[in-house]
């Protein structure tokens, strides 16, 4: 367990890191009329105070990045430690990460547009100038893919709700132990969705005009646009052949699945993840050599509206624009409100996750198996599960020497070395819960109607107490 | 062709863009029969909205310079012979402008050499099919 959690997240560190760093590419350099985001004539690239804010930002950003993939890496190591302190060491490095990154895009981006308008280096004619090439326009609905290529798949992953309802219904499946999949299933549909509506997002994203060359003009919006489009495309295939094989699994082996299903369906998300970002990366570099290569290219000093570090144009009417600092991204213009309403949306979504995800982890810090009996109620509970059961529910009472000799697997809960909490599923015991402290015994073996509960202390006398008390109340009925 | 409009310009969009796009079929930058962008299009393009655009191609559907089909679009007309409506605004629009250069000093050689060079600079280009 702790050696698949850590090679899990030191993958993900060892692609994050240089994901970033090299996807907002060398900013100091001279590209596209622009350095560090903002433009200024060709003719003032070497002097000196543009040179030192570059070379202070290039020596920043290289050693921001060496230390970061050093800390991230070092904190992966703490899953053998303690997996909760682990979990919360990673998540503030990760946070440190994002405002780090965001800090050394935006403040020296700044200070280059300070510099700028201090040096008079304004074009302030050509902010005002809006151009269209008209061949581009023209053929702009012939760029992109189709997006209806979207609807198959987002058919077919919708229509594997009734994969799921029959196999809850085959296994008699709880509510409790449902809502993973479902949140899998939520997920799985809504990535298509995402997919669908960023696809649309693209095709209507205003043509640029990098050039005075139609062709290249043409060249360079076509890259964007297909590739874009392709990756969303290829992207919602594999999300919906992801989901429809944990889906199908699902339906034959209800929520006891083979660990290979699982292994799979990871494998497939990787791949989503890689079918998005391969064209993106590539046409980014296409449309560098195509733009490098052109000897009359025209830039429009907008800079004004990225100022802050972010877009800001309430005279522009599109909400998603190109991103200033990576062309593969894409920013929202916050000169319109609708950009203010969506940004407090998606970080109250975010922080409410983050919230949620926190009071989850917190129970698992200290696991403390609790049994009461309240009349002729018994409730279990730990790290936020619980199980009650009436008296009559209780068909046996068993002591148990040691756990069942077979294979259990988590639906929903908590497993670590030191306790399993939460619901399983057994090939012989079938549904089951447990609030077992590991390497302790004696362990509870309580049958009730429809599911087992095993259960123990840390202490012997205390679990031979819970033991006489569900032996009484079992003999009663 | 490759318009640009300036949105700072006293000049509405929709006289921008149709004087543009004529002055691009005069030197031959759009030819007859080729299409121009739709006017939603053109519209998200040059970020503003779809009735100035739609003014402007019906103005110069108006005066002769393209046509509109449900189908194919706005395609560019090849040049045709100057109707007598035309030859009046012109005459009206030379009066001014020669008024114009007159009463700022201008001869009437050089008058004649600016036409004389503005009018050679076009080459309406005919459908390449």
């Amino acid at each position: 367990m702790n050696i698949a959690m850590f090679f899990i997240f030191l993958i993900s560190n060892l692609i994050i890191v240089p994901l970033c760093r090299y996807s907002y590419g060398k900013m100091w350099e001279y590209r596209e009329g622009m350095v560090l985001g903002v433009h200024i004539p060709a003719t003032c690239i070497h002097h000196p105070e543009v040179e030192e804010l570059c070379e202070k930002y290039r020596r920043n950003w290289t050693l921001f990045h060496r230390i970061n993939l050093a800390v991230g890496t070092l904190s992966c190591f703490l899953c053998f430690v303690d997996y909760i302190v682990f979990i919360i060491v990673w998540s503030l490095w990760l946070l440190e990460y994002a405002c780090g990154l965001e800090y050394l895009i935006i403040v020296p981006h700044r200070r280059m547009y300070r510099l700028k308008v201090k040096k008079g280096w304004v074009d302030e004619r050509s902010k005002k100038i809006v151009r269209i090439d008209t061949a581009v326009s023209a053929a702009s609905e012939k760029m992109a893919l189709d997006w209806k290529w979207h609807l198959p798949v987002l058919a077919l992953t919708a229509a594997t709700v009734f994969l799921v309802v029959e196999g809850e219904r085959r296994f008699h499946v709880s509510w409790a132990e449902a809502w993973p999949i479902w949140l899998l299933y939520g997920t799985g549909v809504g990535l298509c969705l995402l997919f669908l509506g960023m696809h649309l997002a693209v095709v209507r994203r205003p043509n640029r005009v990098y050039s005075n060359h139609t062709e290249i003009n043409l060249v360079a919006n076509r890259l964007m646009k297909r590739s874009w489009t392709e990756g969303f495309v290829y992207a919602s295939w594999l999300n919906g052949a992801s989901w429809i094989w944990m889906a199908f699994w699902y339906f034959r082996c209800g929520p006891d699945l083979p660990g290979a299903v699982y292994g799979i369906y990871t494998a497939l998300l990787i791949l989503e993840a890689a079918a998005l970002l391969f064209p993106l990366a590539r046409s980014v570099r296409k449309r560098r050599e195509v733009l490098e290569a052109d000897t009359s290219a025209c830039y429009i000093d907008d800079d004004e509206y990225w100022k802050k570090g972010w877009y800001n144009n309430p005279g522009d009417r599109h909400l998603l624009v190109q991103g200033r600092f990576n062309s593969m991204n894409m920013s929202m213009n916050y000169g319109r409100p609708a950009a203010k309403v969506i940004t407090a949306v998606l970080a109250a979504v975010v922080v409410g996750i983050v919230i949620w995800t926190a009071v989850l982890l917190a129970d698992f810090i200290n696991v403390e198996v609790l049994f009461t009996q309240e009349e002729n109620t018994f409730t279990f509970e730990a790290a936020g599960y619980d199980c009650s059961f009436d008296k009559e529910e209780i068909r046996s009472v068993t002591l148990l020497e040691d756990m069942p000799d077979e294979n259990f697997t988590r639906t929903n809960g908590g497993s670590t070395e030191e306790y399993n909490v939460g619901h399983f599923r057994g090939k012989e015991t079938g549904k089951c819960m447990m609030f077992l402290y590991r390497g302790y015994t004696p362990v509870l073996e309580i049958r009730l109607d429809d599911m087992t509960v095993f259960a123990n202390s840390q202490q012997e006398e205390t679990t031979l107490e819970w033991y006489e008390k569900l032996a009484e109340g079992a003999a009663e009925e | 062709m490759i318009i640009s409009l300036d949105m700072s310009s006293d000049t509405p969009i929709y006289v921008q863009l149709r004087n543009q796009i004529v002055k691009g079929i005069g030197r031959g930058e759009l030819r007859a029969g080729e299409t121009l962008p739709s006017v939603r299009q053109m519209a998200r393009d040059a970020g503003i909205n779809t009735m100035t655009v739609n003014k402007t191609y019906q103005i110069l559907k108006t005066e002769g310079f393209i046509e509109i089909d449900r189908r194919k679009g706005a395609t560019v007309l090849p040049a045709g012979q100057a109707e007598g409506l035309f030859r009046e605004k012109l005459e009206s629009e030379l009066e001014l402008l020669s008024a114009e250069a007159c009463l700022k000093g201008m001869k009437k050689d050089e008058f004649m050499r600016i036409c004389e060079e503005m009018f050679t600079s076009m080459h309406p280009a005919e459908s390449e099919g």
